[in-house]
């Protein structure tokens, strides 16, 4: 790695390895997180409130017995280390968004421009992008820690494609270039990096939902039921969606300023739209036909192969197809950075790679046995 | 709030399935009347299911997918018989004899294609189809309360809660019920059973939120009919050329033009990145300028709705020959030849400037007599040779002194400094000055008022549709038949969306009413001191 960052003290390369290993260390403490959760307080139903003899006051006596049920996380009873895990791992998620955001605040300041221009800034914001969804959603909203170590692991695939993949010479920030001077920049990426950012949250939780439905062992038990895993995934969608249909509706109106035309079917416009048929497709599936099993859980990871492919394939079209683009991330040489099959390939094989130790290291570490699995 | 109290025979209640699982596609079959075939209306029933919605939308997206794969045509492409072959050629090279094939059927101009244009129709009428099929079941479920339910049904709720042995009286608990209920929003409908014994509350919430789709959905249909519409209103003229000083009317019906004022680039602190395209523009009417604005790529001129984009600029040359006293023989402007060809995307630009390639350079030549005989200049604009801002332009020249090209007298580039001598023709003076054109594309469109309108509404309907929830509970109040005196209290709910909110709305709910049930039967103890207590030993059995 390499920037030309100013330093005060910490720099930029120095934020982004500390949030890069904190992500690698917040994914194993998740998965410490879920393995120490005691079975029995995970079977035992949410809230078996039972009151007798309560309400009548003064001992006079009248009785009532309440019970409340529902299908919802175990309650945690008796004494457990997972907590403290999973408030580590939270931590390290906490300290990684910092460190990347302080990164990202001192790149803004040092180019003079949001870091919105180049491939490698792209990523970078996206991986800030779904680091916040996932706080602020997740673990502040929805209160789960459940879905931790897939968004994290996704994240960090992510990251680790920004660090690695992307050529020392193309993480400098650069000027922008005439079209690209307008305030439509903050506001129109910003609805895209929030959007796509929940579209990879809702994979997250996808991920989170086949590890329940496929694997066997101590994890997928100590998960929550896949009912409300797909709950926490269609609440990421239902963020990602109305921003997706405003990234297209100020990407109009941007183009109609800077390109003369609302519309012209610029592959990466294509894109955006292929990005929202996929999730609108999405959402009538669940929400009409009622689907709540499996299929989501695939639909999100292809939403979200989609979404990769607007943000960051659409430049290898270029290459492949000979096809023409007005969008295509910005580099002095004029062409796309990491532009060869060799290079997305290797990315491809990496995520590939790390899912199948990852699931096969559960396969061997817990050998299937009777574990339920709702 | 409707507090209807009507009384229905206990042994009738059956269990039944929540209004929801009743599939949106049921009501058309019925109405259409026996003389059709089962399969004309398994086929119309299809038509309108949200299932063949789903699969036209995927259709939709994988259509849109292949012209991002497939090079689609330039705008324009079909009026320039030259450009279209070179483009076929490169597609024969790509495809072979395919090509032939995928240009009959369009997939060269795929957006533009017949057979696209009507699956986005197709999509349109489903979407309307679908939307107009849900209207009479989504009214039904919203307008008809279900107060025909067993204890089975509430059993069978993801969200319930029981509370037995309260020791209140019925309409007491009814009451405590209600309270509960209101406090969360709910708006509540009760019916007693035959005997007195049991009463049967409904209670939903939002139910304007079914209504939303039709609100967001309308909106999606409204935004594709405008859009499509107003490609029949306006004009836009491409490639407008425009040199510099010049003034050009803009014609369709106007009454004014635009003058050329002044190009320039302005450059970052390193001289050499390029930060903005300024072009200077005036509005002149009648002969009065009115208006002067120097436009940039991401502000364009507007006036009279016409806008005035910049799309592209030229290096031009411009040739003047005089004689020794001072008369203008000759003047020429030198510019590439052959059309404009529109945006290209290197190096992320937006807009991407003409990069003028070597069999494309500005070649131009100049004839004029001079006495007897004629002189001919033929003349190339090399761009990337540097020169000078204070030298003359690198302009290789060609001289003849005959119409054919066949005399030369001079062969060469420009001399950096000072003046063009042709051998013989000293007292002709030539002046070479570099310029630029510009080139802009000038539109007149309706803008993006009631397209942008459509667009927030349907955002704002989709927002809507997603974060709120048609919510509905159940409760049955029943005497306690073993303990006199006490009641037992059922209730359950369900949330359409966002079931993990939903779950922690009812338990508030449930701790409200249990509250209330407390209160309750507190005053009927103080009231009614005489009354035994019930024994609390019996724990309720879920």
């Amino acid at each position: 790695m390499g920037f030309d960052a100013p330093t005060f003290g910490f720099n930029e390369p120095t934020l982004t390895i500390v949030a890069y290993l904190s992500y690698l260390v917040a994914f194993l403490f998740f998965c410490a997180h879920l393995m120490t959760r005691s079975g029995r307080a995970l079977l035992a139903p949410r809230s078996q409130v039972t009151l007798a003899g309560a309400g009548a006051g003064a001992g006079a006596g009248g009785s009532m017995d309440v019970s409340l049920d529902g299908a919802g996380e175990g309650s945690r009873q008796g004494v457990s280390f997972s907590p403290a895990l999973g408030h580590i791992a939270t931590g390290l998620v906490v300290l990684a968004w910092l460190s990347l955001g302080t990164g990202l605040g001192m790149r803004w300041v040092h180019a003079g421009h949001p870091p919105y221009v180049t491939l490698y800034e792209i990523a970078t914001v996206l991986v800030f992008g779904i680091t916040t969804v996932y706080l602020v959603l997740f673990e502040a909203v929805l209160r789960t820690k459940a879905l931790g170590a897939f968004v994290v692991l996704l994240i960090f695939c992510l990251h680790s494609y920004a660090v690695w993949f992307i050529p020392t010479d193309l993480k400098r920030t650069i000027e922008l270039v005439p079209a690209l001077r307008s305030n439509w920049l903050v506001i129109h990426v910003s609805m895209a990096i929030i959007s796509y950012s929940a579209f990879a949250a809702a994979a997250g939780a996808g991920l989170t939902f086949l590890a329940k439905h496929h694997l066997r062992g101590r994890i997928p038990a100590a998960l929550p039921s896949g009912a409300a895993i797909e709950e926490f995934m269609f609440r990421a969608v239902a963020v990602g969606f109305p921003f997706v249909t405003l990234v297209l509706i100020t990407g109009a109106i941007w183009a109609q300023e800077a390109w003369t035309k609302a519309w012209s079917w610029d592959p990466k416009e294509v894109w955006a739209l292929i990005t929202w048929l996929t999730y609108a497709a999405y959402l009538h599936v669940r929400v009409q036909r009622g689907v709540r099993n499996v299929t989501m859980a695939w639909l999100s990871l292809i939403g979200f192969a989609v979404v990769l492919f607007t943000f960051m394939g659409v430049n290898y079209l270029v290459e492949w197809f000979g096809l023409q683009s007005m969008h295509t991330y910005s580099i002095d040489s004029g062409r796309p950075p990491g532009l060869s099959v060799a290079s997305i390939g290797t990315v491809v094989i990496f995520v590939v790679l790390l899912l199948l130790a990852f699931i096969s290291w559960l396969r061997v570490k817990f050998p299937s046995k009777r574990a339920p699995r709702e | 709030m409707s507090n209807r109290v009507t009384t229905i025979p206990n042994k009738g209640v059956a269990p039944r399935k929540p209004p929801a699982a009743q599939s949106s596609g049921g009501g058309v079959a019925d109405a259409k009347g026996g003389q059709r075939s089962d399969f004309v209306e398994t086929v119309w029933a299809l038509c309108c299911s949200v299932r063949f919605a789903v699969v036209l939308n995927v259709a939709l997206a994988l259509a849109a997918m292949l012209g991002t794969v497939i090079p689609q045509m330039p705008a324009g492409i079909q009026n320039f018989d030259q450009e279209l072959k070179v483009f076929l050629d490169n597609a024969q090279s790509r495809y072979g004899d395919l090509s032939g094939l995928l240009y009959w059927a369009g997939f060269y101009d795929l957006y533009y294609s017949l057979w696209f244009r009507l699956l986005v129709v197709t999509v349109v009428f489903s979407i309307v189809m679908c939307t107009l099929n849900r209207w009479q079941p989504i009214m039904r479920q919203i307008r008809t309360p279900n107060l025909r339910f067993s204890d089975n049904f509430i059993s069978g709720l993801s969200e319930k809660a029981e509370f037995r042995n309260v020791p209140v009286d019925l309409s007491t608990a009814e009451r405590a019920l209600r309270g509960a209920l209101r406090k969360g929003r709910y708006r509540t409908v009760a019916q007693a059973s035959e005997d007195g014994k049991a009463l049967y509350v409904y209670a939903d919430r939002d139910r304007w939120s079914k209504l939303v789709t039709f609100v967001s959905h309308g909106a999606l249909v409204m935004l594709i009919l405008v859009w499509a519409g107003m490609a029949n209103f306006g004009w836009r003229e491409q490639s407008v050329y425009f040199y510099p000083g010049d003034e050009v009317n803009v014609g369709h019906d106007t009454n004014f033009s635009v003058r050329n004022d002044k190009f320039w680039i302005e450059y970052y602190e390193d001289g050499k990145t390029i930060k903005e395209y300024k072009h200077t523009l005036a509005v002149v009417e009648d002969g009065q300028e009115v208006l002067t604005k120097t436009i940039v790529v991401n502000d364009p001129l507007r006036y009279q709705d016409i806008n005035f984009f910049l799309v592209s600029y030229q290096p031009v040359v411009f040739v003047q020959a005089t004689d020794d006293t001072g008369n203008e023989l000759e003047a020429r402007k030198m510019t590439v030849s052959g059309p404009v060809t529109a945006t290209t995307g290197t190096a992320g630009a937006l807009v991407e400037f003409n990069q003028i390639s070597g069999d494309n350079l500005p070649q131009d030549f100049m004839q004029f007599p001079v006495g007897e005989r004629f002189l001919t200049l033929a003349m190339t604009y090399y761009q990337d040779v540097s020169r000078l801002e204070n030298e003359n332009p690198p302009v290789y020249v060609q001289a003849f002194v005959d119409k054919n090209f066949e005399t030369p007298i001079y062969d060469g580039f420009l001399p950096r400094t000072g003046s063009l001598q042709l051998p013989g023709y000293e007292q002709i003076s030539f002046d070479f000055t570099r310029d630029t054109a510009t080139v802009l594309e000038v539109a007149k469109d309706p803008g993006l008022g009631p397209v942008g309108f459509f667009f927030v509404v349907m955002t704002f309907g989709f927002t809507l549709s997603l974060y709120t929830s048609f919510t509905r509970c159940w409760a049955r109040i029943g005497v306690d038949e073993a303990r006199p005196g006490t009641i037992n209290l059922l209730v359950g709910g369900m949330a359409e969306k966002n079931k993990v909110s939903f779950e922690r709305d009812f338990e508030r709910l449930a701790l409200r009413i249990k509250e209330n049930l407390g209160t309750a039967a507190r005053q009927a103890v103080t009231g009614r001191p005489s009354e035994k207590p019930v024994p609390a030993t019996e724990a309720a059995d879920v």
